[in-house]
């Protein structure tokens, strides 16, 4: 029955798009009112359908009616009330599913801005996206159908997610964040159509277009770093990022987004780049295509792979014509587009955003070879290997201190041309902080050299990011005469893009440094200890007290008790067993203690019988709390740069 | 038209979609080994419930030899099973059937031969997993062929299809 | 029946050492493959430092696309401790990637060697980023900038700062 409704929804969702993507370009074409009106109407009912159908699922689920296959699939009696309202995108249906409804909204937030703004491009631009909107439609009507009724008879009890996924409080808020961040790259790419079809990509749509782009932008941060968060906390590994082909996969579009918000930020002072502006919003979108197709076609070799489907071809053919009419369209509009802007100077800003822009998508190139190329050796010569962190670091390394060097010196150099002296001046402090920084490094033991380049790049662009925020505050403070404080508030009011911006940047700084010391001087061994024993490791000492075996509904738990002694403790560590009857094998969840130098980490490997013994792998793992920090450094920076600027939230007031 | 543009873009886009379209039907976890036609790694393993017997493989040479890596956490390896037996029972005397338990206790094996129908052929225990290695074992289960003079033949990924294991064994005659 | 050839099997076999006391007794015999080792034997911290840069080099087969160092897979800890022996005995790196190579193929190298068609993984990234840092110099030079720098504003001493305020006067 209420699979019934939910199929209702998704066929009604599948009309409206595909009948709002007619007549978008249809009002685009004829520039006709009227139908822009209907089709923003359609995008509406899209919106609603999607959202309604969304909602029929977690009632599903939530009543454990078990006559939808898709809740006999992932739900379960025993299951927490939360664990089975997040079971919804726990498998490949439902996150299709959690896709359209996220689509929708985004789509909705886009056809109410674009209501009365822009009627050459905004009908292109939301005919694209009910397109897009059309085939996620098509496939949860179809192909990837979440409400299909289950076999006869009904099962009265299911066996519940995927356990790895029930471990941890992350993997409810991962998934959604990275799904804002994929969906929501399909606003800029509409936006970006648009532009192309209409020939018209004014300062006003680029500026809305940076937004477009920075929210799922924000978002897609936010997926990566708690994916990163939650393969730490819950893999029990000691690490946060394999290379894995599907962590590749949402990596790629960040750094393509994050090359298309630094050149859309070119078009509004000089009236250059704009093509390129253009074809970076669509690789944006076609590589969260190709993610989404690398996660559920079953041809990549994954952990997080979600099982081989049939969906896989249907997806190739929509990723190879969104390809193809890219190219083609690009091909044929993007000369109407090109402003008549002048060349940068070669050590001018522009010039390294251009290079910026060059590091990028090189890197995002490489990692995008780096993946596919096991497929490739494959269907071109049958040979199996494999490309793994080795290679990934070796390349991601010297273009990862390349950005740091280029956050550093990009913001202090000047616009247009500037003079030796002033490019030694601006230079100078930084190049101070940048071996202060290095001497710091070195004093705390850091002798690689790649980890030495990242601190001296690190601390110059600090430098430079902080001069950056401040430098306002002092001028209005020494010309205004105003006081620090409501100088800072006017300087962060007025400039908020820009106070955003740069704590971004401080963000990544954090980021890029935290990574290379963490992946420099981690130390890792592995102990058996019998109860009571204890072992040194590093600073630290750790014993083993006891078993504590903890029975939840789902599963049973039995955390190892460890004391540790040493630089920031006692303190008591447990990692844990977790045995779900679903599950052939236990599956480990390390403990970790979280300090501002370093994490004391600790996963089981086995416990006896007797639960006298217990082999444990142990961690010390230098910064790595500074990659969440990090994050939400990022995060903070993005809603700044995101807030409404003054005059607007005066009216608003 | 800017040409420059299409050509760029094509040559990008077209090996891609050539290159994930050709992935499908392969499945990923197929890896093909390069013992294949190379002489089997010499293993001397203890064989289960055998008084600290053990076999070396270089003794069984002259007949072709059939090993089976299993184990009782395999879930695949309960499926199997039936096969192998008949397998064991209907080329007994020409070819040799054995298993070799891979990360596993000697007292779960026991009991889980008994729930599976018995032991109709030796299964050997792969102290330090060093066989798994030298044979390249990944995923459970995993069997190998083994011909007269000491040579693999084939690797058969997860359970084995009763049919094909017939047919390239009778193939070595 | 089972007694029987369990017997007609061991009978060779039981005439030698007995089983099982040391692992190298029931071990293969790496010599074939990859020759003598190169090196010393190693133990303590510097076995253990070798046995993570080797493992750290190998993928776990189970859990792909995560190194043998890393994964908690018993799968992956078996072929840790293998390459532990390896290391102890004096192979070196090279020597025990390619034992491992010899039973499970390149596969097993997450780090694909640099020869052959491989080098495209190495050589296409290098060649794009070249070709754009063309692109962008070529971009840079062509046409040297006919505007002077943006117009100083009132204080006009330090063209930091008049770039500060237009920036946020914008």
């Amino acid at each position: 029955m209420l699979g019934r409704l939910g199929e209702l929804f998704a066929l009604l969702g599948l009309a409206a798009a595909t009948a709002g993507g007619v007549t978008g370009f249809v009002a685009g074409r004829t520039g006709s009112h009227a139908l822009l009106r209907v089709t923003q109407r359609l995008s509406s009912a899209f919106s609603s359908a999607m959202f309604a159908a969304f909602l029929v699922m977690e009632y599903a689920l939530f009543t454990h009616d078990f006559s939808v296959k898709y809740v006999s699939k992932v739900g379960s009696l025993a299951s927490p009330t939360h664990i089975t309202l997040v079971s919804l995108w726990s498998s490949l249906e439902g996150s299709i599913l959690l896709w359209g409804a996220v689509l929708g909204a985004f789509v909705a937030v886009f056809a109410a801005w674009s209501r009365d703004r822009h009627p050459e491009t905004t009908p292109w631009a939301l005919g694209t996206m009910l397109w897009v909107c059309a085939f996620f439609a098509f496939l949860i009507a179809g192909p990837a159908n979440p409400f299909t009724p289950a076999p006869d008879p009904v099962p009265t009890d299911g066996p519940g997610p995927n356990p790895l996924l029930q471990n941890h409080w992350l993997m409810i808020v991962h998934p959604p964040m990275l799904y804002l961040g994929y969906v929501g790259m399909t606003g800029p790419f509409g936006m970006a159509i648009g532009a192309l079809i209409s020939g018209r990509l004014g300062p006003a749509w680029t500026q809305a277009l940076r937004k477009a782009i920075l929210v799922p932008w924000g978002f897609l941060t936010v997926g990566i770093i708690l994916g990163g968060w939650w393969a730490y906390d819950v893999l029990g590994w000691g690490g946060y990022w394999a290379w894995d082909p599907v962590e590749n996969a949402s990596f790629l579009p960040w750094l393509t987004a994050t090359a298309a918000l630094h050149a859309a930020m070119l078009p509004s002072r000089r009236d250059t780049m704009k093509g390129w502006t253009v074809t970076l919003v669509l690789v944006t979108f076609l590589l969260t295509l190709l993610g989404t197709f690398m996660t559920r076609s079953g041809v990549f070799n994954s952990v997080h792979s979600f099982t081989q489907s049939e969906i896989g071809p249907i997806f190739l053919v929509f990723l190879a014509i969104c390809l193809v009419a890219c190219v083609l369209l690009l091909a044929s509009r993007i000369d109407k587009l090109a402003g008549e802007g002048e060349a940068p100077a070669p050590v001018s800003r522009e010039s390294s955003f251009l290079v910026n822009n060059l590091l990028l998508v090189a890197l995002t190139f490489t990692v995008l070879v780096g993946t596919t190329f096991p497929l490739i050796m494959e269907a071109a010569k049958d040979v199996r290997l494999s490309v793994g962190e080795p290679y990934f670091n070796r390349v991601a390394m010297p273009i990862g201190v390349a950005l740091l060097f280029l956050m550093g010196v990009g913001p202090a150099l000047p616009w247009g041309e500037p003079g030796p002296g002033r490019l030694v001046r601006a230079l100078g402090p930084p190049t101070g902080a940048a071996l202060a920084a290095l001497g710091v490094g070195w004093a705390l033991g850091v002798d690689t050299p790649w980890t030495m380049a990242t601190m001296a790049t690190g601390g110059f662009a600090s430098w430079v990011t902080v001069r950056e925020m401040v430098a306002p505050v002092l001028l209005r403070v020494r010309e205004k005469g105003e006081s620090p404080v409501v100088a800072l508030g006017r300087a962060f009011r007025r400039g908020h893009r820009r106070y955003g911006g740069y704590l971004v940047h401080v963000g990544i700084i954090m980021i890029i440094v935290a990574i290379a010391v963490s992946h420099a001087y981690r130390k890792d061994v592995e102990v058996t200890l019998a109860a009571g024993e204890a072992t040194t490791f590093g600073d630290y000492r750790f014993t083993f007290d006891e078993i504590d075996t903890v029975r939840e509904s789902h599963r049973q738990r039995q955390e190892a008790v460890v004391s540790v002694e040493g630089p920031g403790g006692p303190f008591t560590l447990r990692p844990a067993l977790n045995h779900y009857s679903a599950a052939m094998n236990a599956i480990g969840s390390p403990s970790v203690k979280s300090m501002l130098r370093r994490d004391v980490y600790a996963s089981v490997l086995s416990i006896a019988p007797d639960e006298r013994q217990v082999g444990l792998h142990l961690y010390l793992t230098p910064g790595v709390i500074w990659l969440w920090i990090g994050g939400a450094v990022c995060v903070l920076g993005t809603l700044v740069a995101l807030m409404p600027p003054p005059q607007k939230r005066a009216e608003a007031a | 038209m800017n040409w420059k543009v299409l050509l760029a873009g094509l040559v990008l886009v077209l090996p891609l979609v050539w290159v994930l379209g050709s992935g499908f039907g392969n499945d990923p976890t197929y890896i093909p080994s390069p013992l294949i036609g190379k002489p089997a790694p010499e293993f001397e393993l203890p064989v289960l419930d055998g008084d600290g017997q053990t076999v070396r493989l270089s003794s069984l040479q002259g007949k072709p030899v059939f090993v089976n890596f299993w184990a009782t956490w395999c879930g695949t390896c309960g499926v199997e099973h039936p096969s192998l037996i008949a397998l064991a029972k209907r080329y007994e005397g020409r070819a040799q059937f054995i298993g070799i338990a891979y990360l596993d206790k000697e007292d779960n094996l026991r009991a889980w031969l008994k729930s599976h129908g018995g032991m109709h052929f030796p299964s050997l225990i792969d102290v330090g997993s060093a066989a798994a290695v030298a044979y390249g074992v990944g995923r459970l289960p995993e069997s190998y062929l083994i011909d007269q003079s000491g040579v693999i033949r084939e690797k058969y990924f997860g359970a084995i299809d009763p049919y094909k294991v017939i047919e390239d064994l009778e193939a070595l005659w | 029946m089972v007694t029987l050839l369990f017997t007609l099997l061991a009978a060779p076999a039981a005439a030698e050492a007995p089983v099982a006391a040391s692992a190298s007794a029931v071990g293969l015999d790496p010599t074939p493959i990859i020759g003598a080792p190169e090196g010393p034997p190693l133990q303590g911290e510097a076995l253990t430092d070798a046995t993570v840069e080797t493992a750290r080099k190998l993928r776990c087969p189970t859990c792909q696309g995560m190194s043998v160092a890393e994964s908690p897979a018993e799968g992956a800890r078996a072929m840790k401790d293998e390459v532990r022996k390896l290391r102890a005995q004096g192979y070196s790196d090279q020597q025990s990637l390619d034992f491992f190579e010899a039973s499970y193929g390149e596969f097993i190298l997450l780090e694909p060697h640099k020869k052959g068609a491989n080098l495209a993984l190495w050589v296409t990234p290098a060649a794009v980023a070249l070709a754009g840092l063309a692109l962008v110099a070529l971009r840079v030079r062509k046409s040297p900038p006919t505007h002077p720098a943006p117009p100083s504003g009132a204080a006009g001493a330090d063209p930091y700062l008049d770039r500060v305020r237009q920036e946020i006067e914008s």
